[in-house]
Order: C-alpha cells, then sequence, then structure tokens
C-alpha cells in the first residue's frame, strides 16, 4: 500500500502516468462536449420561463463548478506541499491556477450575457456574483504572488498559504444563494432526491460537467509534464527520454 | 424561417446564446494552446541541453585522442 503511494511522489512515474492518459483525457473530453452541446442545444426543449436564453446554462454552470472544484484541488494541493513538503503537489497548485482562473471568467462572463436579458442587467452586487468575484482576484493574486517573489521556493509557500486561507471563500459563493437574498437563482441540481430540472436538461447538463472536469484533468496532466520536465531537467531519466524521443 | 436559421436566432437570445458560447471556447482554447507551446518550448530546451552535451563530449574525445597521438609522437621521437 505505502509502496504504491509513494510511487505518486516519483515524478518518472507520474511523468509516465500523465502521458499514458492524457491523450484519453482529451479525446473523451471533445466527444463529451460534442455530445453534450447538441443535446443540449439541438434536443433539449426550451425553458418555459426564460425561453431559449436559459441554454447558457450548458456552459455557465460547469464553468462555475469546475471554478470551485478547482481551486479546491489547488487549495488541498497547496496544504499538502505546506505540510509534507511535496514538490509535485506544488506543481499540481501552480498548474491549477490558470484554468481554474479561466473557469471562473467563464462562469462570471457568461453569467453576465445570461443576466442581461433575464434581469435586465450585465452585473449586480449581490452576494454570489461578488464572491465569485473575488474567486477570481484569488487566482489572479495566487499567479501574480508566484511571479513577484524571484526565490522560487519562497515563491511557491507565499502562494501556497494564499490558496489555503482562500479557500474561506467557496463555502460562502455555494452557500451565498441561501444565506443572502440574492438575484441570483438557487440550485437546480443540488438537490438530488428531486432536481427542479427536467431530465432532457439535466442529462446534456451532466455531460458537460463531465466533459469540462475531463479537460481540466487533461491540462493538469500535460502542464504536470512540462513542469517535471523543467525540475528534473538534469536527471538520468529525462535525459534517456530525450534521447529516445519520447518526450 | 428555415430550421438553421431558426437555431441560430435561438428564440431572438441568438446574440447572448452564442457570445457566451464563443468566449466559453475561445478562452478554453487558448489554455490548451498556451499548454502545448509551453510543452514544446520545454521539449527544445532539453534538445539543446541534448546536443550541447554531446558537442562537449565529442570535444573531450577529440582532446583525448590528440593527447594521445601526441604522446605516441613523442615516444617515437624518443625512441630514435
Amino acid at each position: 500500500m505505502f509502496k504504491w503511494i509513494h510511487k505518486f511522489g516519483s515524478p518518472p512515474f507520474v511523468y509516465r502516468l500523465c502521458r499514458a492518459l492524457g491523450p484519453w483525457m482529451g479525446w473523451s473530453c471533445l466527444a463529451l462536449i460534442c455530445v453534450g452541446l447538441y443535446l443540449g442545444l439541438v434536443q433539449a426543449p426550451a425553458d418555459y420561463e426564460q425561453g431559449e436564453s436559459y441554454r447558457i446554462i450548458y456552459i455557465h454552470v460547469p464553468a462555475a463548478w469546475m471554478s470551485m472544484f478547482v481551486y479546491m484541488v489547488m487549495a488541498i494541493a497547496s496544504f499538502v506541499f505546506l505540510v509534507w513538503k511535496l514538490k509535485l503537489a506544488d506543481l499540481v497548485a501552480s498548474a491549477s491556477a490558470p484554468i481554474g482562473a479561466s473557469f471562473t471568467f467563464i462562469a462570471l462572463v457568461t453569467g453576465s450575457i445570461w443576466g442581461k436579458p433575464m434581469w435586465g442587467t450585465w452585473w449586480v452586487w449581490d452576494a454570489r456574483l461578488t464572491s465569485e468575484l473575488l474567486l477570481l482576484f484569488l487566482y489572479l493574486g495566487y499567479i501574480a504572488l508566484r511571479g513577484a517573489i524571484e526565490t522560487p521556493t519562497m515563491a511557491a509557500r507565499a502562494a501556497a498559504i494564499l490558496a489555503v486561507i482562500g479557500v474561506v471563500n467557496i463555502p460562502v459563493i455555494h452557500y451565498s444563494v441561501e444565506w443572502w437574498n440574492t438575484l441570483h437563482q438557487p440550485a437546480s441540481i443540488a438537490k438530488f432526491d428531486k432536481p427542479s430540472i427536467h431530465i432532457s436538461m439535466l442529462i446534456p447538463l451532466l455531460l458537460m460537467v463531465l466533459a469540462f472536469q475531463l479537460l481540466y484533468a487533461w491540462n493538469l496532466m500535460a502542464k504536470l509534464r512540462t513542469g517535471i520536465l523543467q525540475r528534473e531537467k538534469r536527471a538520468r531519466w529525462v535525459a534517456d527520454l530525450v534521447e529516445a524521443g519520447r518526450v | 424561417m428555415s430550421d438553421l436559421q431558426e437555431f441560430f436566432a435561438m428564440g431572438g437570445y441568438g446574440a447572448y446564446v452564442w457570445s457566451a458560447y464563443a468566449v466559453t471556447f475561445v478562452v478554453l482554447l487558448l489554455n490548451v494552446l498556451y499548454t502545448r507551446s509551453a510543452h514544446k518550448r520545454q521539449h527544445q530546451e532539453l534538445l539543446r541541453d541534448q546536443s550541447r552535451r554531446r558537442q562537449s563530449q565529442n570535444q573531450d574525445q577529440n582532446q583525448s585522442q590528440n593527447q594521445s597521438v601526441n604522446s605516441t609522437a613523442e615516444v617515437a621521437g624518443g625512441a630514435s
């Protein structure tokens, strides 16, 4: 068991794992996006209240979920890095930040585009929107902090501390629609006993969530490979890989 | 109105729906492309390092060969 866990701290093993799984993630992500968009944009019926405009949900909700999910991965990896000094955990955290920021940006922009015809405004300073904007600033702050500190180990530690502290924002985002009176509609599918969304809309939504998860996993693995090569560039096994043309 | 036109019109919300989708996929595509180019850059750096290593190895070998040639010449000269 311990041997098995130890493998995940070994750069050559993680490198090979990422290289083996990466293409599968990429292709299945693409396939899921095609099926999900076809079902969501063509097959699913229009919403009785919001008409066709609700179809933004198929990218808005997955992006918003991913913005929080990726942050949790980043915060947990940062915690692991701070406590156990595992360099790969720092790589996971730093590789997650740009794609997490992208998902947050997408959630904010698509929400804004959805809000204009439905609420009559691009933006309101309510709890859900403001806490999601704060999440974007946390991501950007993390990236900026890493870039601003010259000593790599210092930069990694400072950014990891920021990521761990920022995690308090996640429950605020999640419960904001319940704690405060906001313009944002409550969750459509959190209630698994009886989702307030029809099955023909639920299936494409879940497919898109899965597709975004795979996109993140794919992107993360590709970045881990690059990061490992950079950190291990003087290692024998990297030289062997380059020699064999298997980078 | 044809089916396709109707599809793109999105019941009058076409501009909103399609711009949301466009922003999403452009941002995601940029992520994929940036990651790919970063990996390529790293790969190229490794290839440069490798060719540099090979060159210095060749130089070392050439030098040691020259030295051995010189030393045999000296030995031959000393013998005559």
